[in-house]
């Protein structure tokens, strides 16, 4: 027996809705609702302009004028009514293919670790130790969003998950590796962010003109491995 | 065959209408922030909706025609003058070879629109000629407009024929911003819901293309959990842990964990786009089916004009 997985349909303004499949992080939740989102692409509905899988939603953008038109209801209605028949015969979840793991090298030094100190003294453990359970796990890519091909995968180890910085810095370097909560991440480009930065890795994560233009997707399994300030050095520019 | 920007505006890009299709993987659609406004420049031109076009700011660029061309001017009035000569908006504008277009000052709007005849030859990313700065990619090099960029087009035009249409202009002094209630409306006390409704906002400095900051009375949650992170949308309206809003617009993130508690709806945001700093906006909330009709009947308006317009250039032989 597969699990069901009850869900709600609500609009995200008046050109989108949101289907909620519950409110908290759980991988075959997550595996779920990838499932729904690849048979609404194969679906290849012509008033679809976007589907986004998150943690626990997944939200379709439609154009209004290109929605069948029903005098007797909302366009939402219509949309919604065409996407329940999909998720009802997206029952029998194909058990995912078990997927390559993707290793990530990260420098985990105090030069890029910016606040490697202060999250070891709040998670009273030493650095080295701190490191080494972040890059022991194998991580699952839960969502992409915040910024073109930012990954936020989970979860991280109890132990040294840690809340976001109270005040977002201004300005978070490109490839700086993070945690928030029990999430783990990496910024494909410098930009403000609140995610505690623990280390950096060399690797150009978002490639504009590469298809697709990002290392890592949505179910993708990563895991870190540790690099020294020189190995970083000669990575720079190179790719996996 | 080109134009020549000689003094660069302050925010002035290239788009289109959006980057459709890749916001799972985080790539938000950008476009135009007022879309009705810059589909009535091409609209006035006979053009397809989907094709580039400038978006300007005040100050905006002052550019050069390098060969003639014809273009619509839209949206916010920043009175344009063509080599001296006060221009009209909403209406063809003939440009001859080496003329001078310059916006002296603004009068209304926030955002102005250039659509041109023969069209601009930018860089498509993505399906999308509109710029991205963050990734670099579309429009012009993906940055906003530099003193000295030259933008090709496709080719030249030259005419003698009179342009004997246009459209009224575009009125942006309505106060009335028109809503939805979102997904966490209910996280909102009830005087809050009553003050979000029936206080004024009003629009903020720190205001751009990725959202519009409100100031206002402070609302309150009663739910103060953290949300997991889930799509929002050009319109969504959040609520800061501060108590303040933020109306996400053109450039917004793909995904955020602020509670959404309304969004403007899709007929409303052309208004709010051209709001500027110190403006103040009063919410005003209208059923979803409402929403759905009023966007339809802007579209088919604009379709309309369209099709009017395409058919009158070609009966002066211009296409």
């Amino acid at each position: 027996m597969k699990k069901a997985f009850p869900y709600t349909i609500f609009p995200l303004g008046d050109s989108a809705l949101v289907l909620e499949f519950g409110d908290e992080i759980d991988l075959e939740l997550n595996q779920h609702i990838q499932h729904i989102f690849k048979k609404i692409k194969q679906a290849n509905l012509n008033y679809v302009t976007d589907a986004v899988p998150a943690y626990a939603t997944l939200a379709v953008f439609y154009n209004l004028l290109e929605v069948p038109y029903d005098r007797e209801k909302s366009s939402f209605e219509t949309v919604a009514e065409k996407l329940r028949v999909i998720v009802e015969n997206s029952r029998s979840v194909d058990i995912a293919k078990e997927k390559k793991i993707i290793e990530i090298p990260v420098c985990y030094s105090l030069k890029f670790g910016i606040d490697l100190t202060e999250l070891a003294q709040k998670n009273k453990m030493d650095i080295a130790e701190l490191i080494t359970i972040h890059f022991s796990t194998v991580y699952y890519v839960f969502m992409i969003g915040f910024l073109p091909g930012f990954a936020y995968m989970g979860e991280v180890d109890a132990s040294i998950a840690t809340p976001r910085r109270s005040t977002p810095r201004q300005e978070v370097a490109a490839g700086s590796v993070g945690i928030a909560g029990k999430q783990t991440g990496i910024y494909p480009f410098s930009s403000p962010g609140g995610w505690n930065i623990i280390g950096r890795t060399p690797i150009q994560l978002f490639k504009k003109n590469a298809e697709p233009p990002m290392l890592l997707q949505q179910g993708d399994k990563i895991k870190f491995f540790s690099i020294t300030e020189d190995e970083y050095k000669n990575y720079k520019g190179r790719h996996i | 065959m080109s134009i020549k920007i000689i003094k660069a505006g302050i925010f002035d890009s290239v788009q289109d209408n959006g980057r459709l299709g890749y916001q799972h993987l985080g790539i938000n659609p950008g476009g135009v922030i007022d879309s009705f406004s810059a589909q009535l420049a091409n609209a006035i031109l006979g053009k397809e909706f989907t094709g580039p076009l400038l978006e300007l700011h005040f100050p905006a660029s002052k550019i050069r025609f390098t060969n003639s061309n014809i273009i619509c001017i839209s949206a916010a009035d920043f009175s344009p003058y063509i080599d001296g000569v006060p221009v009209e908006l909403n209406h063809p504008l003939m440009v001859k070879s080496n003329s001078v277009l310059e916006f002296k000052k603004r009068v209304s709007g926030t955002w102005c629109y250039i659509a041109f005849l023969k069209t601009l030859v930018v860089n498509k990313w993505l399906g999308s000629y509109s710029t991205h700065t963050k990734v670099v990619a579309g429009g012009k090099e993906g940055r906003i407009l530099e003193t000295g960029d030259v933008i090709e087009t496709t080719s030249e035009i030259n005419t003698s024929q009179h342009f004997n249409w246009k459209t009224p202009p575009l009125d942006f002094s309505s106060k009335e911003i028109e809503f939805i209630t979102g997904s966490e409306w209910n996280y909102l006390s009830d005087e809050s819901k009553y003050n979000f409704e029936h206080c004024f906002f009003c629009i903020t400095s720190s205001s751009d293309r990725m959202g519009y900051r409100l100031s206002g009375v402070t609302l309150d949650a009663i739910q103060k959990q953290e949300l997991l992170s889930s799509a929002v949308s050009m319109g969504t309206v959040q609520l800061l842990p501060n108590g303040q809003l933020i109306v996400l617009m053109a450039d917004h993130q793909t995904t955020g964990g602020y509670p959404k508690v309304a969004h403007v709806v899709s007929s409303s945001l052309s208004l709010l786009a051209q709001k500027s700093m110190q403006d103040i906006i009063d919410f005003k909330l209208i059923s979803l089916q409402e929403a759905e009709e009023k966007f339809i009947k802007r579209q088919r308006y604009l379709q309309h004009i369209q099709e009017e317009c395409k058919a009158r250039m070609k009966a002066l032989g211009i296409e």
